[in-house]
């Protein structure tokens, strides 16, 4: 445990991926508050200013322009309508849901990363005036990002580790509810996959838990993921969870391997170099 | 130092908060615990109709009888029956449907949480 800590402590590596978080959360974050904090929605002072500070500084943070600053700030408006509008004032059917409370927990993450070095307003600038840090950085809050993915699948199992769920009742209820009736769903067969599938979704959800962090999890596991969320997207009302969770399987890809391919993709020249070899920075 | 402070409490909050809610039943709502839809859905009741047809009862259909998707997908209220008081109110209208002389009764169980589903229980004739 200690040698993990310490390893996770010293890691430095491509900022590319973290620029790719930056830019996609905010974009999942305006998703998730546009309708929280238009003024349309809400006529007070407080919470037009809260809206208004949170879009100007998410839209900083998608350009990338004071990136490490305007994610901060993202990050603590986030916690102030989490904690603040969402726990403290009682409107809890806004702001407190899982969802909101893992996009702050990724935007605070990526806060205390360099995400201005890839991908940003910031860096271009930097270019321009001829002092553009290398695109590397310290990563040791991606260990923790990746820890609380882990846990949302490990928790999120252990709950629905009972007869309840694992019998296909509960799962049989939730789609009655949203999408059948008192008599079920009018699909011949459909308690018995129900069934099979409450069984499938809390074996897939501990799998995830352990197998993202390694090489073979996210070959055979992440396509599941993806298809377990797109599922659950498209039968009960989750907002942006799903595709949150999707995107941040991001995290667990070494961030030269993200960076490799991304200069691919768009037909960039030489890495980014730096201290590791590549297959050491692929066993992360 | 202060990278090393900063990720062990974050650490900590993410592994302990969950474990003192979901574990230790700790109510503190500052700490994330991980349940969705642990609670939606669980005062529904599955409850099936039947009417007499010779000495047999036989499903009938509450959504075709009464045609309650004529006007679209019907809303939760006319979907969802949650109570044996509402299965009976429901069945009554099965049976000004039918017509005199039906009879019809319902099959019900409702939601538990843990359990899943309670035992089934059947009604009387709800014609009569």
């Amino acid at each position: 445990m200690r040698a993990l800590l310490e390893r996770a402590l010293r890691w430095e590596g491509s900022t590319v991926l973290v620029g790719l978080l930056r830019v996609g959360l905010g974009l999942l974050l305006w998703a998730e508050h546009a309708r929280n904090s238009a003024w349309w929605k809400v006529h007070d002072p407080l919470h037009m200013a809260v809206g208004t500070a949170l879009l100007a500084s998410s839209m900083a943070m998608v350009v990338g322009w004071r990136s490490r600053v305007a994610t901060g700030a993202t990050a603590a408006l986030l916690a102030g309508t989490y904690f603040g509008f969402g726990l403290l004032g009682g409107e809890t059917e806004k702001y407190v849901h899982a969802h909101s409370y893992l996009l702050l927990v990724a935007v605070g993450l990526v806060a205390l990363m360099p995400n201005d070095r890839s991908l940003s307003v910031d860096r271009w600038l930097a270019l321009e005036r001829g002092d553009a840090a290398p695109q590397r950085g310290a990563l040791w809050p991606l260990a923790l990002l990746r820890l609380q993915v882990a846990l949302v699948y490990f928790w999120g199992a252990f709950d629905k580790t009972n007869v309840g769920f694992l019998s296909g009742a509960r799962l049989q209820q939730i789609m009655d509810w949203y999408l059948g009736s008192h008599e079920g769903l009018r699909v011949p067969g459909s308690d018995l996959l129900l069934t099979v599938s409450s069984v499938g979704t809390v074996a897939l959800e501990y799998a995830l838990a352990v197998g993202l962090f390694f090489p073979w999890g996210r070959r055979w596991l992440m396509p599941l993921g993806v298809l377990f969320h797109a599922a659950i997207y498209l039968s009960v009302p989750v907002g942006t969870f799903s595709i949150l969770t999707v995107f941040l399987y991001l995290a667990f890809f070494p961030p030269e391997q993200v960076e490799r391919v991304a200069r691919r993709v768009l037909g960039g020249g030489a890495r980014g170099g730096g201290s590791r070899s590549d297959k050491d920075a692929e066993a992360r | 130092m202060s990278r090393r402070v900063a990720f062990v409490a974050i650490a900590l909050v993410m592994l302990l908060g969950p474990f003192a809610r979901q574990v230790l039943g700790i109510n503190a709502t500052a700490l994330r615990e991980w349940r969705m839809y642990g609670t939606r859905a669980d005062d529904s009741c599955r409850v099936l109709f039947e009417r007499r047809v010779g000495e047999d009862w036989q499903r009938v259909s509450r959504w075709d009888v009464l045609d309650l998707a004529a006007d679209g997908w019907p809303k939760r209220g006319l979907r969802i029956i949650t109570s044996p008081r509402a299965a009976d109110r429901h069945g009554r209208a099965i049976c000004e449907a039918l017509g005199d002389g039906a009879s019809v009764r319902y099959r019900l169980r409702c939601a538990d949480l843990r359990a899943g589903w309670d035992d089934w229980t059947v009604s009387g004739d709800l014609c009569r």
